[in-house]
């Protein structure tokens, strides 16, 4: 071989090789997610798994292999699989979204230089215990308070009622005191404050209280699930009680408007979430893209989990490494990432969450109408 | 004072709803000796029958009943037949390990071929109306649970009293060897049991689908677990005491929900089971159960 043929060779390898790492570039996410039990509604692994087929099919960029496993509603179970996902190499983990289960992955994942990212996790304390290694793909729950807060006192509500639960921590029970918070900031007043735990199917204790209370209350905020809330709103309304009933993402499922089965009870529902769905928006294309290409993609949730994918995706292209830390400061990067429930996803400004704006959905003859879309003025302070 | 008898109205449907289910519990464990924890699952079986014959078009709330009720039975006898039976004989801790492992195969079955996710299903909502009598919100549903609580525990004493089925299962719960003796047929007897659970279990998914407006797999799951505290409480093996258990309860949890300032909100359940183990340090057989001796473990 001639020495103008071996630098031909050597320049057409090098060339190759210079093209291989990115090609051959796979970033493994370890996805422990509830697909069974009283979690399943909120999941995010299908809204996952759609856009890590579509990102791998266009081929451009970082391959992204998702393992997923089934917690089946249980922190515990939810560790383990972490730890599995990071025996088996995974540079990403998440777990069910509560602190039970994020805060012991997230200090098993450290030593592997492994990221936890949480899509749907809002729960300030992830953010407090400051780990460097914990990436929600949600804003925390102050800001969505925040933001339901100001739309119902823009709305006219000015006595409030909150509804707490220990049941899901700081989310079913901080939430709506930081609602009531931000809600007598505005010049609201929180008139009482009941409880509840997950389950409840007759809320006759609560409602009976509630129409003791003179005058009446025009607000009542609960940071629940479904069908709880779906079941409280309906004996609200049928026990005259005509005020709003406002609440956050828990209300954010299809299957609110199935358990209520009355228009005119959803009338002044509002709730605080992460997207526009069920309004014919950019995420509604996607689901109906995902769920066309047999994906049993749902609500909200599974747009954050594909907006996981889509950050990691443009992080550990732009890294060009599978590398996990050089993968986190990549996430972390200024200039963004692209995403479903936002143009632009950032973490550069904090580092454990993204800056969004927060959709305040109300509705109107049945159908979600968009209230508010903005960053409330006044946050509590959630330290 | 309306306050208080406005909750007192709340208390007592609470109670008969776990009375009711507590009952369902009660009639099994006092022939078998079984606590047939996938009760839960034989109430979501009833729910999501009719969840099924909504989706083929039979939308028709009083065939709703029928149906839930019909499935209740049938789907108790089965699971006696097929899962309970083959372990009749066993130590009772296998029966208890056979309920708990039934139960969660029929939540994964209901999960992998319907949905893990909630299913609104309001046919029933109908039956869930408040009443306003003068300053009092009365729920129909609360009327009509308090009221089949109160039937369904006057016809089973009834039943147990006055029918030959009957008579035959209370000695069968005394001693199921004599019983066969007299050459009556153990499997009927147990079957019977069963089946009349299984109806308690139907009745109780009407009016769970009547609050609820959804079925999903794990509904009955809790609900179950309350009973179970239920039955604890007015002594195992004691239908009246099932009853009076479920009352008990239900006063615990409305008077805890009202009386406990929301600070202490998170204690609730603890409180609760603090006033349980109370009761049974006072009654360690249960309100209405009887005492057994426990030889060298007595004090």
């Amino acid at each position: 071989m001639t020495a103008t043929g071996k630098i031909t060779i050597a320049t057409a390898v090098a060339g190759m090789a210079a093209a291989m790492p990115l090609q051959a570039q796979e970033i493994t996410i370890g996805m422990a997610v509830s697909l069974t039990g009283e979690y399943a509604p909120y999941g995010e692994s299908e809204g996952a798994r759609c856009m890590a087929e579509r990102l791998n099919a266009a081929g451009e960029g970082a391959r992204i292999n998702l393992l997923i496993e089934d917690t089946r509603s249980d922190s515990q179970l939810s560790v383990s699989l972490a730890q599995r996902f990071l025996d088996e190499g995974a540079q990403v983990v998440s777990g069910i979204p509560f602190p039970d289960s994020l805060i012991p992955i997230t200090q098993i994942a450290e030593p592997y230089g492994a990221t936890v990212f949480s899509a749907p996790n809002t729960q300030v304390e992830m953010q407090v215990a400051g780990f460097e290694n914990f990436i929600a793909g949600a804003v925390p729950d102050p800001i969505n308070a925040a933001a339901t807060a100001q739309a119902a006192y823009d709305a006219g509500a000015r006595r409030a009622v909150i509804i707490t639960s220990s049941d899901a921590g700081s989310w079913s029970d901080m939430l709506p005191r930081w609602f009531g918070e931000a809600f007598e900031h505005h010049g609201g007043e929180v008139v009482a404050r009941l409880t509840h735990s997950f389950g409840t199917s007759d809320w006759s204790p609560q409602i009976a209280r509630i129409r003791a209370i003179d005058p009446a209350p025009d607000a009542i905020h609960i940071s629940s699930m479904l069908p709880d809330v779906g079941i409280l709103i309906r004996q609200l309304r049928a026990n005259g009680y005509e005020g709003w009933v406002i609440g956050s993402d828990g209300f954010d499922d299809p299957s609110l408007e199935g358990t209520v089965a009355d228009a005119a009870a959803l009338e002044r529902v509002m709730f605080a979430t992460h997207g526009l769905t069920g309004m014919n928006s950019g995420i509604d294309a996607f689901l109906a893209e995902c769920r066309d290409a047999g994906f049993g993609v749902s609500g909200i949730f599974d747009a954050l989990g594909a907006d996981m994918v889509q950050v990691i995706h443009s992080a550990a292209t732009a890294a060009g490494t599978d590398d996990p830390v050089a993968l986190r400061a990549a996430i972390r990067a200024e200039g963004g990432h692209p995403g479903i429930t936002a143009a632009s996803i950032s973490y550069a400004e904090n580092p454990g969450f993204p800056i969004k704006n927060v959709p305040v959905i109300g509705f109107r003859d049945g159908e979600r109408v968009l209230l508010t879309e903005d960053t409330p003025s006044h946050v509590p302070d959630w330290n | 004072m309306e306050y208080a008898l406005q909750q007192l109205l709340n208390a007592l449907a609470f109670g008969a709803e776990y009375a009711l289910v507590a009952l369902g519990l009660a009639v099994v464990f006092s022939i078998m000796g079984l606590v047939n924890f996938a009760y839960g699952e034989i109430i979501a079986a009833s729910a999501y029958a009719v969840l099924l014959a909504v989706a083929v078009g039979l939308a028709a709330p009083l065939a709703a009943v029928g149906l839930a009720i019909a499935m209740g039975i049938l789907a108790s006898v089965l699971l006696e037949r097929v899962a309970f039976r083959p372990v009749r004989r066993a130590p009772l801790t296998t029966g208890l390990l056979t309920a708990f492992g039934v139960s969660i195969v029929l939540q994964n079955l209901f999960q992998l071929f319907i949905s893990p996710r909630p299913q609104a299903l309001p046919l029933l909502n109908g039956l869930n109306q408040t009443l306003m009598v003068g300053p009092y919100a009365v729920s129909s549903l609360q009327l009509m649970q308090l009221a089949t609580a109160i039937v369904a525990g006057g016809a089973l004493v009834w039943f147990l009293n006055r029918t030959t089925l009957g008579i035959a299962m209370r000695a069968a719960a005394g001693d199921f060897a004599t019983v066969r003796l007299q050459g009556i047929r153990a499997d009927r007897v147990v079957a019977a049991a069963f089946a009349l659970s299984g109806l308690l279990a139907g009745i109780a998914a009407v009016f769970v689908l009547a609050r609820r407006g959804s079925v999903a797999p794990d509904m009955g799951f809790m609900l179950v677990l309350k009973a179970f505290v239920a039955c604890v409480i007015g002594g195992f093996g004691s239908l009246a005491g099932a009853a009076l258990g479920g009352m008990v309860l239900g006063f615990i949890e409305v008077g805890l929900l009202v009386l406990l300032p929301a600070e202490y909100g998170g204690i609730k359940e603890t409180l609760t089971y603090c006033i349980v183990i109370a009761l049974l340090l006072l009654r360690p057989e249960g309100l209405m159960g009887t005492r057994r001796e426990l030889g060298d473990k007595e004090a």
